[in-house]
This record gives structure tokens, C-alpha cells and sequence, in this order.
């Protein structure tokens, strides 16, 4: 009778083993065809204003079925004439449910409760860290182009970093920069700016002065130090900014008649200064001839 | 009024009390103008006097100067404003941050920056921070005058802050940018970094003008102490000294938040600190207050100047930091000696 | 010789009529006691007569000259006021007090007899204060405060001295002190108008008393009179009786 018990057990155990395991298996295999057989995803929402960035410059508009509001502020978003037909979300968790999205993406710093209840509400959300390097900038692409299935147009891109890359340590002489943002705020190694700047053959100020990643610094210090550049984020809006009225100052008139003009100064759009992807590669491209013009006056 | 300090402090008359306040802020104005981080050799004030120009001349009196006499504007201002008010008020806890007058100064300033007055007319910022300025006091007088009882104050106080308060923040809530919002928050936390003469040309006439009319109550709020009825038999006006409290305090004050923005505690501090060498004397007490207040503000602004790694200490919060443990203190203070 | 004169006066707050149609006329020479029970204005009625209170109709007169017309400093000069309570808001010196007396004469280089300093000791020293003159008024005892306004009032030099309640609820001694002193400052140029609650006080001292009833003058004329038991009854609601006692006044008050 035991034996018999046993054996009933040990096959009842044995059967139910391989109905498991076969359950996995072909539980995987599904999964593994839903990741290979799946076209890339076709309703792609963005609720942050860098993600909207690299998915504008990607995805066909197609694809896209929500920006975040603030891609249509053309100062800080470079698509922003593709964002004025697109759809814009505010990031809320219950406007984008109703989207119906198969993918939404979120930066870093998107609220993270929102992210957890996208998450929990079953849709499909990639964060994307800040990009505060070539490398880390370089990856992202990588990362989203697998996601989008948009490697072809990344591929594009990532040959541009691969390129500023190989240029690094090509420069002999490097004029100094700095990019100056409003209430003095400065970027030390460890940006993304500051690789840009090296990348294109400038020396950063903000190293030089011995400043973390961020720092600040006012308008003396800058007048003292002088830099051969000076990178400002331009405003172009119409809404007043306290900060534009700092290049107005007095003492920078003064100092222009003194040795006409005392400081270079190169008016970026703000899109290239806040988010690291291509748009940041398209800002800085003017830099290599300013460089050129530089040496030559030196 | 006399006073009599023979058993406050020794030997130190009023005189003596105006000296030593006015030689600490000729000192900390030194300073504030010398040291820097750029070394500023002394040929370079032959420089500047013989009309050389240079870059550190320039420097000098573009940068240093104007920020140097801002700082000692903005802080006579919130030092005679705090003395004067705690002497209508009858109150030492009375101060125009406390009681909502910067409050209200900001926001006058913030919405005269974001319709973008600012821009087209250079006067709309100081008149936006003084019109603001102006209201709260008299909003103040209305809610507390008559009843100048600590919680009436500090209620009505609380009532004005909150409502300037809220409608800032719905600035900010709705501002179009969150750069613009940004700007806005951090230039409200008040700073004196890389200011102009022209800030000064703008602000200055009201500060000035606001300052005369303070000084012409000294009369008046020493009468005060015994009460507004007496006052008024010993032959002040009270109405008009009212008026000119008011009025003074929204032109200083005004225009100090509009060009520097909300700076708090000065003129809590300096009038409570130097209120025992006036012999407590309300109307005494108006012009050492405005030279204390000139000094703490530019021994701030110094400290601030130090500050260099990360973003920018701001001046307000460097005050806050001193002035909301002082304010603190006092209070229990007040409470033990049962007041 | 200064003249403070109220006619017809009617002042009236939240639809009641606290001062009825009275009309007064004060004169040196004498110490006027304001009598009556509370809430019958009498407060109020010395406020109009210095001017802090504005009547509905009527008129207060200074030297016949409308008190609304002059400046406030010419009034200061002819009336000074002794408020109740001696009120006091910041903690400074007995001296500092006498000396904001002289505030009305601040302009006046020729006009005051002596200088401030000498005002400012000559009212302590008649008030008999001057040991503490570098006392703090909020240490002071309530008697000892009562006469420090009063030396304020003193170093004004003002002919005529209206005082609110000066000796309520002060010690006897006090009270008999700052009465006395009042009495003493009456004189052909000077008087001195009283709002007093004790019968007694105001019989002793005043030569003329006023009672007040509802907003009207009930009364006005010499102690004698003024306080007789019909008067007192109707007014005040109890029984009470003068008599005298060593030639001064007295009233035994007895049940209601």
C-alpha cells in the first residue's frame, strides 16, 4: 500500500514537475516571440521634455501619440514644430492611461510616483537617466533605439559622438570657455558641457577655477579671468528674463571701449544647453569655426 | 526726548553711539568694495580719480561700488523701517518682513516682470514693489491699528503674508516656463549679485525720499510711547504721522525689495539690538537703526561673496538663517518677561 | 487767563448717546471734580474737551476760538493731559517721561522760562520724584507712575491740567498726595479738571464738583450742594449722607 502510495506520489510529482516546467517553457518561448516577433511599438507617449526630444528625432510622428507640454516652448525644445500637431500631455498618470500607449517614456527626474502608478497601471514605461556624458549620452540611443526599433537612424547619431569622441585629444592649442547660465551657475567636469567644450577643442573655465560640477560665478570674476568665449543661453520667447539684463550690464559697456569687446560672447539656444541628446550635437556645431576665429585673432 | 545712558553704557552718548555705528559701516563699506575676487591694487583708485580707465577700475566702480552702496541703501532702509514700525506698532516684534510689506513688495515686482513693464520702463520695477509695499501697511493699519496688541499684529501679519504669499506662488505656478518660474523663485530669495548704477539711479530717490519721511517722526513716536491720545495732546498729529510712517516705509521698503529683492530679519535684529543704547527711546532710535542696518547688510553681503562652491548663497536666505533663530529667542524671551 | 468752554456739545457711538447735549465752561482758579457714576460719560467728556473726541453737533471752544480751528500745537500749550492708567509702552526712565512733557515747547526758544533741563528738574522735584528719575517707568509703583505723568504734565506748563481717574486705585497715601498736589497747582491763570470716583476725595479737594448722569450734567456747583443726599440717591442709587469730621467732609454711604 505505501509503495503504492509512493509511486502514485512520486509520478503525481513527476507529472506535475513537467506540466510545469512545459508551462515555463512555453510561456518563454511566447515571451521570447512577443520581444522578437513584436513590431516596434506604435503608440509612444513622452512625458518628459528630454525624452520628448530624442523620440521627436528618432520615431516618425506617426509613432508618437503624446509629447509633454513642454515640447511647444521653442526655446527649451528643439522640435517644437512638430510638437504644435502632436498630441501634449502634462504627465499625469490618468491622461496618459487613456492615451492607450504601448510605450511611454520618462526621464529621470519625472515625479516617481507618477512612474510607479504607469507602472502598476500595466503600461510598459522606460526611464531614461540624464545624460551627463558622451558615454551616458552615447548609451541612451543605444538603449532607446532597441526599444523603438529605430536603430538604423541612431546609428547616425551615435557615428556624430563617435566622431566628436575620436576628436578629443586631437587639439594643440585650446582656447578657454565657459558656459554661463542664468544666476551664474557654471558647469565643471563631470557634464555634459564640459565634455562638449573639450570636444571641441576648448578648455573649460569652470575646471580651471577648481569648480565641482556645479558652480557659480558672477560677472567680476568672469571680466578677471576673461575667457576667450563665453557660451550664455539665448532667451528668445518674449517672456522678460533677469538674467538676459546681467549682459546689459554697465561695466561691460565700459569695458568694451576699453579693448573692443572685452568678452566673446556666443548666444546659445537654450535647448542645447538642458538635455543631452542630438539636439546638443546640432548646438554646438558652430563652435569648431568660432575656435578657428579665435586662434586666428590670438 | 533726552535720553540718559549713564546706566546702560558708560560713557557712550548718542554721539558717541552715531560715531561707532557710522565708522562700522564706513569699515564693512571698505570692504565690501575692496575685497573681491579680483585684487584690487590701490594705484587703482588714482586710476579712477584721474579718469584712467581700466579693467579693474571698471570693475571698481561698475560693480563693486554700486553693489557696495546698494547694500548699505537697501540695509538703512530695512533698519529704519523695522525701528520706525515697532515705534508706530508700539511692538518689538513688529517688521516689515513679519508683517507682510516685502511680501507684498515682491509680488508687486513680480507682476509688474512678468506683464514685461520692466523692460519697456526702468522705473515700473521699484514703483510695482513700492505700490505692493504700500497696501500691505495700509492693509496692516486697517487690520491692527487701533490694537496694537502682539497677536492682533502678528494675526494680521500672518493674513497679509499668506495672501501675498499665495498669489506669488500662483505666479509661479502658472509662469509658461519652468526657467522663467526658476528665475523668479530664486531672485525672490534676494540677492545684490552683479547689480548696476542703474539699479541704484532707479531705487535710490525712493529710498531716499522714503528715509526723510521716517526721519520726520522721530518727535512723534517718542510722544507715542505714552499712547496715541496723549500724543495727539502734546500736539502730534497722529493722522499725519501715520501717514508718513506708512508712506515711508512703503517707499523704502519698496524699493529696496524691488532692486534686491525680499531680504527679512534686518529690521528685526538691528532695532532689538540696539534699542538698550538708545534708552529705548522710539523716535532715538531711527537713526542708529539705519546705520546698523546699512552694516548688517553689507556684512552679509560680504559673506555671501565667499561662498563659492555650488550655486550662489543668496543673501536673503544668509539673513533668514541669522534672523529666524533671533527672532526665535525673543520671543521666549518675551514670554518670560511676561510682556 | 485760558477758558475751555464745551456748548451743546451731543456725541454719540453706535446710536447711543454718550454725551447728551451738556455744555461747560471751565475756568482758572479752579479744581473741577468730574463725578458720576460709570457710563455716564465722564471720560468722554473730558476727551472732547482736550480735543481727542469730535462731537456730532455742538462745539468745544478754547479762549473762544473753535478747538478744532487752532493747531495742535497751541492747544498744547494751554491744555495737558493726564490719561488713566498712566499708560507707558516702552521701559524708559522717569526723566525721559518728564522730559517729553516739554514737547509742546520744542519750537519755543524765548518762551519757556528756563531750559528743559531745568523744567524737567524743577517738576520732579515738585512732584518729589526726582530719586527716581533714572528708574524705569514699568517698575515703578502705580502711585509712583501717576506722578510721573503728572510731573510730565508739570513741565508742560500748561495752564490748565485735565487728569482722567488719577488716583483710582492707588493707596491712600498716594491718592492723598497727587490730590493735594492738584490742589496746589490751582491758581488765577492755572485749574485743573478731575474725573474722580471717590466721593470723598472729590469733596475734600475740588471747589467746584460737576456730577454727570446719562450723558447730562445733573449737577454743577460747590461740593455743599452738589453732593446732597437727594443727589446722590437720584444719581448714584444709594443712600448716602455728608457730614463733617475735624471741619472736613465726609460721606457716609449707607444700604442702596
Amino acid at each position: 500500500m505505501e509503495f503504492f502510495l509512493n509511486s502514485f506520489f512520486a509520478t503525481a510529482k513527476l507529472k506535475i514537475a513537467i506540466i510545469f516546467v512545459g508551462l515555463i517553457f512555453i510561456l518563454s518561448i511566447t515571451n521570447l516571440s512577443a520581444q522578437t516577433n513584436s513590431e516596434k511599438p506604435k503608440r509612444i507617449v513622452s512625458i518628459n521634455l528630454c525624452t520628448d526630444q530624442l523620440l521627436m528625432a528618432l520615431v516618425e510622428t506617426e509613432r508618437i501619440i503624446s509629447v509633454s507640454h513642454l515640447a511647444r516652448d521653442s526655446s527649451i525644445s528643439r522640435f517644437s514644430d512638430k510638437a504644435k500637431n502632436l498630441h501634449i500631455n502634462y504627465g499625469m498618470a490618468e491622461e496618459i492611461y487613456l492615451l492607450k500607449p504601448d510605450l511611454v517614456l520618462a526621464g529621470e527626474y519625472s515625479k516617481k510616483y507618477v512612474v510607479a502608478v504607469i507602472r502598476e497601471l500595466g503600461l510598459n514605461i522606460v526611464t531614461v537617466p540624464v545624460a551627463n556624458s558622451l558615454e551616458a549620452m552615447r548609451n541612451n540611443l543605444l538603449k532607446l533605439a532597441a526599444i523603438l526599433g529605430e536603430e538604423a537612424k541612431a546609428k547616425i547619431i551615435i557615428s556624430k559622438v563617435d566622431n566628436l569622441f575620436s576628436l578629443k585629444n586631437t587639439y594643440s592649442k585650446k582656447p578657454v570657455a565657459i558656459v554661463w547660465r542664468t544666476r551664474g551657475l557654471i558647469d565643471g567636469p563631470g557634464t555634459l558641457v564640459h565634455e562638449m567644450l573639450q570636444v571641441h577643442g576648448f578648455r573649460n573655465l569652470a575646471k580651471n577655477l577648481g569648480r565641482g560640477q556645479l558652480g557659480n560665478i558672477n560677472l567680476e570674476q568672469i571680466i578677471m579671468t576673461r575667457p576667450d568665449l563665453v557660451i550664455i543661453p539665448e532667451s528668445k520667447n518674449g517672456y522678460p528674463s533677469l538674467s538676459q539684463l546681467v549682459f546689459k550690464h554697465p561695466a561691460l559697456t565700459s569695458l568694451d571701449r576699453l579693448n573692443k569687446p572685452w568678452l566673446t560672447i556666443m548666444r546659445f539656444p537654450e535647448w542645447g544647453l538642458i538635455c543631452g541628446g542630438p539636439q546638443v550635437l546640432k548646438a554646438y556645431e558652430l563652435l569648431a569655426s568660432i575656435r578657428m576665429n579665435l586662434l586666428a585673432k590670438k | 526726548m533726552e535720553y540718559n545712558n549713564k546706566h546702560l553704557v558708560p560713557y557712550l552718548s548718542y554721539a558717541g553711539l552715531l560715531f561707532l555705528l557710522a565708522a562700522l559701516v564706513t569699515v564693512l563699506f571698505l570692504m565690501s568694495v575692496l575685497w573681491g575676487t579680483a585684487e584690487i591694487p590701490i594705484i587703482t583708485f588714482l586710476d579712477v580719480l584721474l579718469g584712467n580707465e581700466s579693467p579693474t577700475g571698471i570693475i571698481l566702480l561698475e560693480l563693486r561700488l554700486p553693489r557696495a552702496i546698494l547694500a548699505l541703501a537697501v540695509g538703512a532702509s530695512l533698519g529704519i523701517s523695522g525701528a520706525a514700525l515697532q515705534g508706530l506698532l508700539r511692538n518689538p516684534l513688529a517688521e516689515p518682513g513679519l508683517i507682510g510689506v516685502s511680501g507684498c513688495a515682491a509680488l508687486g515686482s513680480v507682476i509688474v516682470f512678468y506683464t514685461g513693464l520692466s523692460v519697456t520702463y526702468s522705473f515700473a520695477l521699484p514703483l510695482g514693489g513700492m505700490i505692493g509695499a504700500c497696501l500691505s501697511v495700509g492693509l496692516l493699519y486697517c487690520l491692527a491699528g487701533r490694537d496694537p496688541s502682539i497677536l492682533t499684529i502678528i494675526l494680521a501679519g500672518v493674513a497679509i503674508n499668506t495672501v501675498a504669499g499665495a498669489l506669488t506662488i500662483l505666479a509661479l505656478n502658472l509662469a509658461p516656463n519652468p526657467f522663467a518660474a526658476f528665475e523668479v523663485f530664486f531672485w525672490l530669495l534676494g540677492s545684490l549679485t552683479d547689480r548696476s548704477m542703474n539699479h541704484l539711479f532707479v531705487a535710490l530717490p525712493f529710498i531716499v525720499i522714503g528715509t526723510c519721511f521716517l526721519l520726520s517722526t522721530r518727535r512723534g513716536l517718542d510722544a507715542l510711547t505714552l499712547g496715541e491720545d496723549v500724543a495727539f495732546s502734546l500736539g502730534i498729529n497722529i493722522k499725519s504721522l501715520q501717514t508718513r510712517i506708512v508712506l515711508g516705509i512703503a517707499l523704502a521698503v519698496g524699493a529696496s525689495v524691488s532692486v534686491a529683492g525680499v531680504i527679512g530679519f534686518v529690521g528685526l535684529i538691528v532695532p532689538h539690538l540696539l534699542r538698550p543704547f538708545v534708552g529705548y527711546s522710539p523716535g532715538y532710535l531711527l537713526i542708529p537703526c539705519a546705520l546698523g542696518g546699512a552694516a548688517l547688510t553689507l556684512a552679509a553681503d560680504i559673506v555671501v561673496r565667499f561662498a563659492t562652491q555650488g550655486p550662489e548663497l543668496q543673501l536673503g536666505v544668509l539673513t533668514s538663517l541669522i534672523g529666524a533663530p533671533f527672532f526665535l529667542v525673543l520671543v521666549i524671551k518675551m514670554r518670560r518677561e511676561g510682556q | 487767563m485760558t477758558f475751555l468752554t464745551a456748548r451743546n456739545i451731543l456725541i454719540s457711538k453706535n446710536n447711543n448717546n454718550i454725551i447728551n447735549n451738556i455744555s461747560l465752561k471751565i475756568r482758572p482758579g479752579e479744581l473741577v471734580g468730574l463725578i458720576g457714576p460709570n457710563g455716564a460719560g465722564k471720560t468722554t467728556l473730558l476727551k472732547s474737551l482736550l480735543g481727542i473726541v469730535k462731537p456730532i453737533e455742538g462745539g468745544v471752544y478754547l479762549n473762544n476760538l473753535g478747538i478744532n480751528t487752532l493747531s495742535r500745537n497751541y492747544v498744547s500749550k494751554h491744555l495737558s493731559y493726564l490719561a488713566q492708567g498712566a499708560p507707558c509702552y516702552w521701559p524708559v526712565t522717569v526723566k525721559q517721561i518728564v522730559e517729553l512733557g516739554c514737547l509742546p515747547h520744542t519750537y519755543d526758544t524765548k518762551k519757556r522760562e528756563g531750559s528743559i533741563s531745568n523744567i524737567v528738574a524743577e517738576s520732579m522735584a515738585s512732584t518729589g520724584i526726582s530719586d527716581l528719575q533714572f528708574r524705569k517707568v514699568t517698575s515703578l509703583s502705580g502711585g509712583e507712575r501717576t506722578l510721573t505723568m503728572l510731573a510730565r504734565c508739570l513741565a508742560g506748563q500748561a495752564p490748565l491740567i485735565l487728569a482722567d481717574e488719577p488716583v483710582t486705585g492707588l493707596d491712600p497715601s498716594h491718592q492723598i498726595k497727587i490730590m493735594q498736589l492738584l490742589k496746589n497747582q490751582v491758581s488765577s491763570k492755572t485749574g485743573v479738571v478731575a474725573v474722580l470716583h471717590d466721593l470723598n476725595l472729590a469733596a475734600k479737594y475740588c471747589s467746584r464738583l460737576v456730577l454727570m448722569s446719562e450723558g447730562k450734567i445733573y449737577a454743577d456747583g460747590v461740593p455743599e450742594t452738589v453732593l446732597s443726599t437727594q443727589n446722590i440717591s437720584n444719581v448714584y442709587g444709594i443712600k448716602a449722607k455728608m457730614q463733617y469730621l475735624d471741619g472736613q467732609p465726609i460721606i457716609l454711604s449707607g444700604s442702596i
